[in-house]
């Protein structure tokens, strides 16, 4: 090491904090982690600090709080719009990968406890190893930490089974959370917050629900470094299945009255247009696919759910799937979370430019035909075909009243043209879905600024006072949300 | 050079699977990434990142990078796990040991390799093996065994099995004779394969390596080349046709495997009854790197008295031994030796005995951590096992 090397203004500090071990400057290292899973361009830090416990984390804030320097937290790294700007080359970048250990499994109160930076992975395995089911993401994104997950993505981010569970919100019971000023605190009634309650976990009887306002925060509030959340029993029995219509009107009718079913029948299902339905099976023509996975606890029950499934959809113009399609139903059938971890080997060179989000159900096919021209010209007008770019259109029921939509385009990435052109593609599309009444699902970056752009004034007045009063020298992600 | 993977490393999409795949067997990914401060820098995707930063000159060779870069085990295992393919080649789209790798080849071309690194590279220059030591030793051992420099099938004993651990070369050559391969070998005139410099960089000398070896190999007439160690039947197998820019005239075949079709055709049958607990530790070179998983259990299994149990993780999701073929070793002793706990303990979980591999370097590498913590168990290479096996 280079002993007179110019370091970060404030290395010996942090380092006095987290060990020299866990603290670099590098030009490599800074950049090494610059980038998220997007064509946004990097934003470098001054500075990484890899806390090893909550003091730590309290210690780096307060640090950071007396100093006014802005501190950008990171989980698995593979967010979607770009991280945080904040002020680049002066950020503190604290990531909490070394937060990763499973705390606690009551089985008696069906509650997982684990801290921040733990994977979905691995939370979801060992969960699944104990006989229980959590509602996180598997894949891809089960190499994001459940704090990442948590803070990153609107309502907590989704899970397999997002079309029934809907967000991962409902199932958080409660955070331990690092304040700007260093304080440490608990929310939904854990051990911090009521000294007579040490076991239960209930996000809105001793005190509104705060837990509710770091959901999807981006960071801005303070940062997680534990999670207590809800599991559920193992289901026992999956089956799947497929259906094949000849327009998008009678896919989208079947699926809307699907979705006026309660229980919802499915615990997996999704709409998939003709260029991704085409390219999943290997086949030509213009066949929309309705694809759906019914987790159960017996037989006699998914077995119920199925024929209700299949009614609605041969009624409304569906035909099952022919001899040979079996292959994409591959991500639909699997129930152990750890099956899940092979299906990125199917992926192959390139990058999905993700243009989702979230529609209203009522006046949704007027919407998803909107945005399908919009995308269709998009293809023309930058000639995407001739740079063997692919459409993969993706409709996702979101409980009762809501559809999450994709537009995505995969593309190779390794074109710096074309990845100039996608991201430029991808901030344009934000903007015109945002206006057309969607919602983004990511609180990061380019999809923040967005959002936060169409806040009413008095909406943002009461976002500001609120950050302003957590932190007042708005250390945490200075920027994001217009913040 | 690294601008050969251009292609390549734009296509990482960060993704973070050789960072933090999860799951029954695979656990986290990158050796280096868990024994150390844990910096993205240190497993895959962070060093495709460094890779690109170079490549789009963002920063150069520093002595801290340089450092990281060789800390890297080429072991594969994040390559194994990402599992991405490039359509057109059908090899693997990120290849993060041979990215690492050209990053080495460039370090060394800018005079900076790290000092240990060259000096052993000078040494297998000029004395043709990587421990400085006489080829005579070689000789000698052809002369031991009466073993003829000519004939269709080479013995190819590599360094490790003639001057590190030489009952290693004369159990494979008993095991050859007892089971009727009349062999030959080169003695003096087989050189170092060249695999540590291949990977740490030091490609000059591993390509004079090369074609000496091709030359006599070529000469003595051989059809197939044997040989136990894992380390020369990868760099032969797969690394000389990269080099020699050809296929190879003669086929290379892994002693295990070379036992395991002596099984299948029923010419293989042990006397001696072990009683002993097995565990076996796949290595990076015979593995991943060579898809070489089943052969060695299927002989190891064949012995009887004989138990057989897996370590956690094992074929492609298994942990390097923490030698990263001798490279980290040298470079980041402490490194490597934590690695190397963190997979005997591995092995010490299995209730097993004895910890066997298919190469010499693994074997050395598993017993250093057993001798440092004194453990009650027993480090054995494949073909001790096998010859004890075979009564001889």
């Amino acid at each position: 090491m280079d002993a007179s090397k110019k370091h970060y203004f404030l290395y010996d500090e942090l380092a006095a904090i987290v060990g020299t071990k866990f603290v670099t400057d590098e030009g490599f290292a800074l950049w090494s982690v610059s980038h998220d899973s997007s064509p946004f361009p990097g934003k470098a830090s001054g500075i990484i600090v890899l806390p090893g416990t909550v003091e730590e984390v309290s210690e780096v804030l307060k640090l950071a709080n007396i100093t006014k320097t802005p501190v950008i937290p990171r989980g698995g790294g593979a967010s979607l719009f770009g991280f945080p700007t904040g002020v680049p080359g002066r950020n503190i970048l604290i990531q909490l990968t070394r937060l990763n250990k499973l705390v606690e499994i009551n089985k008696e109160n069906m509650t997982v406890t684990a801290q921040a930076g733990i994977t979905t992975g691995e939370l979801s395995t060992k969960v699944w190893e104990e006989g229980f089911h959590i509602h996180t993401v598997h894949t891809p994104l089960y190499t994001d930490t459940i704090g990442g997950l948590l803070t990153g993505a609107g309502g907590g981010g989704f899970p397999m089974e997002a079309a029934s569970a809907g967000c991962i919100w409902p199932y958080v019971l409660g955070f331990e959370v690092v304040l700007p000023d260093g304080s440490i605190i608990k929310t939904g009634a854990g051990s911090g917050t009521n000294t007579f309650r040490e076991k239960t976990f209930d996000r809105v009887f001793s005190a509104p629900d705060i837990t509710g306002m770091f959901i999807g925060d981006g960071g801005i509030f303070g940062i997680k470094t534990e999670v207590t959340m809800q599991i559920l029993p193992r289901p026992d029995v999956i089956e799947t299945g497929g259906f094949i219509f000849k327009k998008m009107e009678d896919l989208w009718a079947s699926m809307s009255s699907l979705m006026n079913i309660e229980p919802l029948p499915y615990s997996r299902i999704y709409g998939i247009g003709p260029e991704g339905f085409n390219a999943r099976t290997g086949k030509t023509g213009n066949d929309w696919g309705l694809l759906y996975g019914v987790l159960g606890y017996s037989q006699e029950e998914v077995g119920l759910k199925i024929e209700a499934i299949e009614r609605i959809c041969r009624k409304l113009g569906g035909r099952g799937l022919p001899d040979g399609y079996e292959e994409i139903l591959t991500d639909l059938d699997q129930i152990d979370p750890k099956s899940y971890r092979e299906m990125g080997k199917r992926s192959s060179m390139g990058m999905w430019a993700f243009m989702e989000e979230f529609a209203s159900k009522e006046g949704f096919l007027e919407y998803y035909k909107t945005t399908r021209d919009y995308t269709d010209n998009v293809f023309k007008k930058e000639r995407l075909e001739e740079y063997g770019c692919k459409r993969f259109d993706l409709i996702i029921p979101f409980g009762h009243t809501s559809v999450y939509l994709g537009n995505n385009i995969f593309y190779d990435q390794g074109s710096p043209e074309l990845r100039e052109k996608l991201l430029e593609i991808v901030k344009e599309h934000t903007i015109f879905v945002t206006k057309l009444g969607a919602s983004m699902d990511v609180h990061q970056g380019f999809a923040a600024e967005v959002m936060a752009s169409y806040w009413s004034p008095t909406f943002y007045n009461f976002m500001h006072v609120l950050k302003r009063a957590i932190d007042p020298n708005n250390i945490l992600c200075p920027g994001l949300w217009k913040l | 050079m690294l601008e050969k993977y251009r292609y390549n490393v734009y296509r990482c999409t960060r993704c973070g699977v050789c960072r933090a795949k999860y799951n029954e067997t695979v656990h986290y990914v990158c050796p280096v990434l868990e024994n150390t401060a844990g910096f993205d820098h240190y497993c895959g995707r962070g060093r495709i990142a460094t890779a690109k930063g170079i490549l789009e000159d963002r920063f150069t060779y520093s002595d801290a990078l340089i450092d990281v870069v060789y800390c890297c085990l080429c072991c594969e295992n994040c390559r194994e796990q990402c599992g991405s393919v490039d359509l057109e080649t059908g090899k693997p789209l990120i290849d993060t040991g041979r990215i690492v790798r050209a990053m080495r080849e460039e370090i060394v071309k800018l005079g900076k390799c790290p000092k240990v690194m060259s000096e052993i590279s000078r040494v297998v220059s000029e004395e043709k093996n990587t421990f400085g030591m006489s080829l005579e030793k070689k000789k000698d051992l052809a002369r031991k065994y009466n073993l003829p420099s000519a004939g269709e099938s080479l013995f190819f004993s590599g360094c490790y099995s003639v001057f590190r651990n030489p009952k290693e070369a004369d159990d494979t050559i008993k095991i050859l004779k007892n089971t009727g391969e009349e062999i030959a070998y080169l003695g003096d005139e087989e050189w170092c394969c060249g695999v540590m410099q291949y990977w740490d960089g030091n490609t000059g000398v591993m390509r004079d390596m090369v074609f000496h070896n091709m030359e006599v190999i070529e000469k003595s007439g051989a059809k197939k080349i044997i040989t136990p160690c894992a380390g020369c039947y990868d760099t032969i197998k797969d690394i000389y046709p990269e080099i020699i820019e050809d296929d190879l005239p003669f086929e290379v075949v892994h002693l295990s495997e070379y036992l395991s079709d002596l099984l299948d055709d029923g010419k293989l049958k042990f006397e001696k009854e072990l009683n002993k607990t097995v565990t076996y530790h796949d290595p990076c070179h015979l593995g991943r790197h060579a898809g070489v998983y089943e052969q060695p259990r299927k002989v190891i299994k064949a012995i009887p008295g004989v138990e057989l149990v897996e370590m956690e993780r094992n074929r492609n999701a298994a942990f390097c031994c923490g030698s990263g073929i001798g490279s980290v070793r040298a470079t980041h002793p402490e490194l490597a030796l934590d690695i190397t706990h963190s997979r005997v303990d591995e092995a010490l979980a299995t209730g097993a005995h004895v910890v066997t591999s298919a190469c010499p370097m693994c074997v050395e590498q598993l017993e250093l951590s057993g001798k440092k913590r004194k453990l009650d168990l027993e480090f054995i290479n494949l073909p001790e096992l096998v010859a004890n096996a075979l009564g001889i």
